[in-house]
């Protein structure tokens, strides 16, 4: 029996990139591009997911490139299915404290990624109320019916080829979604606006 | 002269006979009538004969999905004891003591060792075409996997029950092994149905497993043989929590060649390479080559 709990494991990471997630904090009112105002009652976002997405091949020769266009599909994103884990995040983005909060961790093939696409859940919902300009305040509540799949750009390209461990942090900024509100806001808007103003920021070089 | 001559041959008889006789050592081919240099579990049984045998075992496997493939490398050491109660039956143990080394699509690298799923079995002569130094012999095989391989699974394990050094399951064996001894030729051949009772790792209850063998031996000299042949296995699909698997199961065929050495009466060394030459796995798996060193000792 002692012979069946002889084992020893060892483990190296392999390539890493943890993803956190930062909420800025919300002001109470905000200004809209007309100068009106936009305040926020509610603003719950969900993320489901999230995947490196490669580089488009650059400088590849003309007859590489058609070839690659007549050959079979090759795979361009890697995502967290392939490492088993899920990013599952529920977000109140109205008490949002600027401090970033653990979302998960990627795995990823060795590769060269441009742009991290992320996955936002469908039953996005905003809510609140607009005022426009020398008008009263009109409420508005919206819910996104459709998922939606944001891809958002590095800064510089991920380039992977040996065993590392990154960090990029996604940040969710209410502040632009003021500007990005339409006046009459229809529920599928509710996700693009959340969309328009997400970016992907890496950690200051040391 | 003559006289001279007869008293030189009456010395040198003298001391060859005050000489102490030299102990007479047992060789295995000896005793079963047949010089064929013989793997182990292969041997013909010969009462008492004990063999023990020490082997390292390489294999390579990668499991591909899209663009994401893991590799697994495996060594395998596994000690083993054949024992002959009678002219009949071998009775066989092996534990087999299992390092791998696994590199997922990330490149990060798991390194483990545990035990493997120990076995046991036993071969009985069914029919020989005589009973000394026969030329066709037709044997019965029965055994037992045991589940006693370690879980090497780490704490934040990624994957995969398929990636243990065993099974971990009741898997009982039965087949049938033909020998054909004819001098510098000989063949065996074998066929052995494994069919798990009980589930394993992960709740997967392994498919039953159909093993096929065909080595050929052409022995030039005594302490030299080489083989070439071919090993066959079917395997059935993995049922998980009583579902079955669809990323499980196929058929493969390896072509192998190998070459058997005795440097002295009571060891043999094998050393044997094998290299798939068609496969159809299910789940993105695909074997690569192998590799086989093994000693055997005769004991008795």
């Amino acid at each position: 029996m002692a012979l069946l709990a002889l084992h020893c494991v060892g483990y190296d990471p392999g390539l890493e990139l943890e993803l956190a997630l930062r909420a800025e904090p919300v002001p109470q009112a905000m200004e809209t591009p007309e100068g009106g105002w936009l305040r926020l009652a509610a603003a719950e976002v969900r993320f489901d997911g999230a995947e490196l997405v490669a580089c488009a091949d650059e400088g590849e020769a003309p007859l590489a490139a058609l070839l690659a266009e007549l050959g079979p599909e090759r795979a361009r994103a890697h995502g967290l299915e392939a490492s088993g884990e899920a990013m599952v995040l529920a977000v109140d983005a109205l008490h949002g404290t600027g401090a970033p909060v653990a979302a998960g961790t990627l795995r990823p093939l060795p590769g060269r990624y441009c742009a991290l696409r992320v996955h936002l859940a469908e039953g996005l919902h905003l809510a609140g109320e607009r005022e426009a300009p020398g008008d009263r305040a009109a409420p508005f509540d919206v819910a996104s019916p459709e998922p939606l799949d944001v891809e958002l750009p590095f800064d510089a390209p991920l380039a992977l080829d040996r065993p590392e461990a990154l960090l990029r942090t996604i940040v969710l900024d209410p502040r632009c979604w003021a500007a990005a509100l339409p006046a009459e806001a229809r529920p599928e808007d509710a996700a693009e606006v959340v969309a328009a103003c997400l970016r992907v920021d890496s950690p200051p070089a040391p | 002269m003559r006289t001279s001559l007869r008293a030189g041959l009456a010395l040198l008889v003298l001391v060859a006979a005050a000489l102490p006789a030299r102990r007479a050592r047992a060789c295995g081919t000896c005793s079963v009538g047949d010089p064929t240099l013989t793997a182990f579990g292969a041997g013909l049984p010969a009462r008492h004969r004990v063999r023990a045998v020490a082997a390292l075992r390489t294999r390579r496997e990668t499991v591909t999905e899209g663009a994401a493939r893991l590799e697994l490398r495996e060594r395998r050491l596994e000690l083993g004891l054949a024992w002959a109660p009678s002219d009949r039956w071998v009775l066989s143990a092996l534990v087999p003591v299992v390092h791998q080394r696994v590199t997922w699509p990330n490149l990060a690298e798991e390194r483990r060792w545990g035990l493997g799923d120990a076995a046991l079995q036993a071969r009985g002569v069914l029919w020989r075409d005589r009973g000394f130094a026969p030329a066709h012999v037709l044997s019965g095989l029965v055994g037992l996997e045991l589940p006693t391989a370690s879980d090497l699974a780490r704490a934040e394990q990624l994957a995969s029950d398929d990636a243990q050094p065993g099974s971990r399951s009741w898997d009982p064996t039965a087949g049938l092994a033909y020998a054909f001894f004819g001098g510098a030729f000989s063949l065996q051949s074998a066929a052995t149905l494994l069919v798990p009772l009980s589930e394993g790792f992960g709740g997967r209850r392994p498919g039953p497993t159909l093993r096929l063998l065909a080595l050929g031996q052409w022995q030039p000299h005594e302490v030299i043989g080489f083989r070439l042949g071919a090993t066959a296995r079917v395997d059935g699909r993995d049922r998980v929590d009583g579902a079955r698997d669809a990323q499980s199961g196929g058929a493969l065929v390896k072509g192998t060649a190998g070459l058997l050495l005795a440097p002295h009466p009571r060891l043999l060394l094998e050393a044997r390479a094998s290299l798939p030459v068609w496969q159809e796995r299910r789940g993105g798996h695909e074997d690569g080559f192998a590799m086989f060193l093994g000693g055997i000792l005769e004991l008795h």
